[in-house]
């Protein structure tokens, strides 16, 4: 089921479209990445969805409701974590919960409970009574976070929540954004880092100049650019090597020897492992491995090949 | 951006302060003065003004007014009865939209006088009298705006529709032209294929008879075969030659067609011109070559008259599941891009096959299309 679509999406600045007929579904369950430059209509699609700008143009979609015309609705089962972040520093840790969970609509006892259970999930129960301003970078972008969780939305949104934090705190946002996932909440993640949408999502689209212009698994979009991958192995000495044997493995392309630098590269189907079997019929000519390096195209290659720029460069 | 002007609603606030301003100058300099107690009502009753007009529903707008009214004819009794002058801005307010004639309006903003004490004749009826003309006027006014509004945005769309129409019809017009010249090459070459018969013909014939004179008239016979085989060659050959010349070549329309392209860009408009590719051509089907050939053409056009570039570069990329042709330009660029019809045709011929056109302005100007590949 789609969670969330959006049809011929559009906003204009004058003439200016800075987001352009963008249609888009996210299904059930799934961590969708958006990925894009600055620039793109991230932001811009994002702050659509959550209605705090106007629509030019186009629909959008939750569960199937139309948000223009379910605004309640909308607010109660949509969470979203801002790239800025969204915390009054002069209340405390559970009171800035309390407050945004009331917003989206929690009441009463309830509120109370979700927000603990909040504060809980992002590690921050100890810091209950805590003042925002004295928390480090990463802590305030878990508080954020739990402000947008606490209703229990179904789908929640993430404006690039890693951005300028500490390792130990963005391994910790990365797996709760896991956890949530697991706990049946959808998910859509911008990011600037590669790394983490490549690590996250299940599906990404690539946004540029805001219309998407790939979309697809990590695998989909991969093969956009090729569908092989290359394996270099260093060898003592590839004397005596007999290709013919390698070739003959399922999904094998090619082979070559490279007797100066004593390597072999071989190239594969990218969907098959076969490494294994690669290293096995080495092993079995007695060739002593130096060192293996597989080579896939990597997102960045793909955003890069696809808009000719690269992600962090604009 | 289009200078923001003065909602026909702001002018009416505007107004009512005005007469508030007014009314408690007067009040000021009366022997009365401003005491503790009208400050708070009027404060008050700013608030209430405030919220009716913060509100969005019509009822509730409503709603606020008449407490107003009621709040004022409170104060004016009990505080000073010079307030009951803010009474006919709000009854305007309220019976305004609900009645549509001015004469009722008027006289129900008249009505309060008579609860008044004589002094202040004069003057409600003077403000009352003024309240009525400016809101009449006002609102008069709103009504007419609000009706350009509508018929220009309509006007736009409309425009806006037609212009696409026509764009379309041009479209589909040199797609057809397009189409009916292939078909018409299909067929000639069909027809000369067919006269391969005729040839072959005339040859078989010569062949049988030198058959049959063969144990006869030998001499003969070889003459005919002679004949024979040079009716054979010779047709084979001019066939040959018109078959090819007649048949589109694939090169007509693939790469050498984009060469030809940019040499005449080159040769025409003294600006670099280079063109590259990689990846495995021979995937690019026909369809395909046509729309990106259009589109580039396009592309170039906007460089020559837009851009003030000195180079331009036309790269094609055959990827594994996508074709990518970019036009980039070394110009100025532009920062945010607005399309023109060439950009939404360039945008269209791409989406008829799946494709994207993407435009970016950051370093010169580069036009880039994505299409996917059928056979992938």
């Amino acid at each position: 089921m789609n969670v969330l679509q959006l049809k011929k999406l559009t906003k204009k600045y004058g003439e200016f479209a800075a987001v352009d007929q963008l249609t888009l579904a996210v299904q059930e369950g799934e961590i969708f990445g958006l990925l894009g430059a600055n620039g793109a209509g991230k932001s811009t699609t994002i702050n659509m969805i959550a209605s705090l700008i106007p629509i030019t143009k186009g629909e959008i979609e939750l569960l199937g409701k139309n948000i223009a015309k379910n605004g309640k609705f909308a607010k109660s089962n949509i969470g979203i974590v801002p790239q800025e972040l969204a915390i009054y520093e002069d209340m405390t840790a559970y009171e800035n919960v309390r407050f945004f969970a009331g917003l989206y609509g929690l009441r009463g006892p309830e509120l109370k409970r979700r927000a603990e259970e909040a504060l809980a999930f992002t590690g921050l129960s100890d810091k209950h009574r805590s003042y925002p301003r004295d928390f480090s970078g990463g802590m305030k972008r878990r508080l954020n976070i739990a402000c947008a969780i606490a209703h229990r939305p179904k789908l929640i949104i993430m404006d690039e929540p890693t951005v300028g934090i500490d390792p130990h705190s963005r391994n910790y946002i990365l797996n709760s954004v896991r956890k949530l996932n697991e706990m049946g909440s959808t998910i859509i993640y911008t990011s600037h880092y590669m790394e983490e949408v490549e690590e996250l999502c299940t599906r990404i689209a690539i946004l540029d100049h805001g219309k998407v212009i790939a979309e697809g698994t990590k695998a989909q979009l991969k093969s956009i650019i090729t569908d092989q991958k290359e394996i270099r192995i260093d060898v003592r000495s590839a004397t005596g090597l007999d290709t013919r044997k390698l070739s003959e493995i399922a999904g094998v392309r090619t082979v070559t020897v490279n007797d100066e630098q004593n390597s072999v590269s071989i190239s594969t189907d990218a969907e098959v492992n076969i490494l294994n079997r690669i290293i096995q019929g080495l092993m079995a000519a007695d060739i002593e491995i130096r060192s293996v390096e597989e080579s896939q195209p990597s997102l960045e290659t793909v955003f890069l090949t696809l808009t000719g720029r690269s992600l962090r460069d604009s | 951006m289009r200078e923001r002007e003065i909602r026909p609603e702001n002018w009416s606030i505007i107004f009512k302060l005005v007469m508030l301003l007014y009314v408690t100058g007067s009040v000021y300099v009366s022997e009365s003065g401003l005491t503790n107690w009208y400050t708070a009502a009027i404060l008050l009753y700013i608030s209430m003004e405030l919220f009716s007009h913060i509100m969005r529903s019509a009822t509730l707008q409503r709603a606020g007014a008449a407490a107003s009214i009621l709040f004022i004819i409170t104060l004016s009794y009990e505080l000073n009865p010079m307030l009951a002058l803010l009474i006919p801005v709000n009854l305007h307010r309220l019976a305004g939209p609900l009645l549509r004639h001015p004469a009722p309006i008027l006289l129900l903003m008249m009505a309060p006088i008579l609860l008044l004490p004589k002094e202040l004749y004069a003057s409600y009826g003077l403000t009352a009298s003024i309240s009525y003309l400016f809101l009449t006027v006002l609102s008069a006014y709103t009504d007419k705006s609000k009706a350009y509004r509508s018929t220009l945005e309509a006007m736009r769309e409309e425009q806006y529709r037609l212009k696409k129409q026509l764009h379309e019809s041009m479209e589909h017009r040199r797609q057809s032209e397009y189409m009916f010249k292939l078909e018409e090459r299909n067929r000639l070459s069909q027809e000369i294929h067919d006269r391969i018969g005729h040839s072959m013909t005339g040859a078989l014939i010569q062949m049988e008879a030198a058959k049959r004179l063969y144990a006869t008239d030998a001499a003969r016979s070889a003459e005919l075969l002679q004949n024979a085989i040079h009716i054979s060659k010779e047709g084979i050959e001019q066939i040959r030659q018109v078959l090819k010349s007649m048949k589109p070549l694939k090169e007509q329309l693939g790469i050498n067609r984009m060469r030809l392209l940019a040499d005449e860009f080159a040769a025409t408009h003294e600006m670099e011109t280079q063109l590259t590719y990689e990846g495995n051509l021979d995937r690019i089907e026909p369809l395909h070559w046509h729309i990106i050939q259009q589109n580039v053409t396009e592309a170039l056009t906007n460089t020559v008259k837009y851009a003030e570039a000195t180079a331009v570069s036309i790269h094609i990329q055959v990827l594994h599941t996508m074709i990518k042709a970019s036009v980039s330009d070394n110009g100025t660029g532009a920062s945010k891009v607005i399309k023109g019809l060439g950009m939404i045709g360039m945008e269209e011929r791409t989406a008829a096959v799946g494709g994207k056109v993407i435009v970016d302005g950051s370093k010169g100007f580069a036009v880039t299309m994505l299409i996917p590949l059928a056979s992938a």
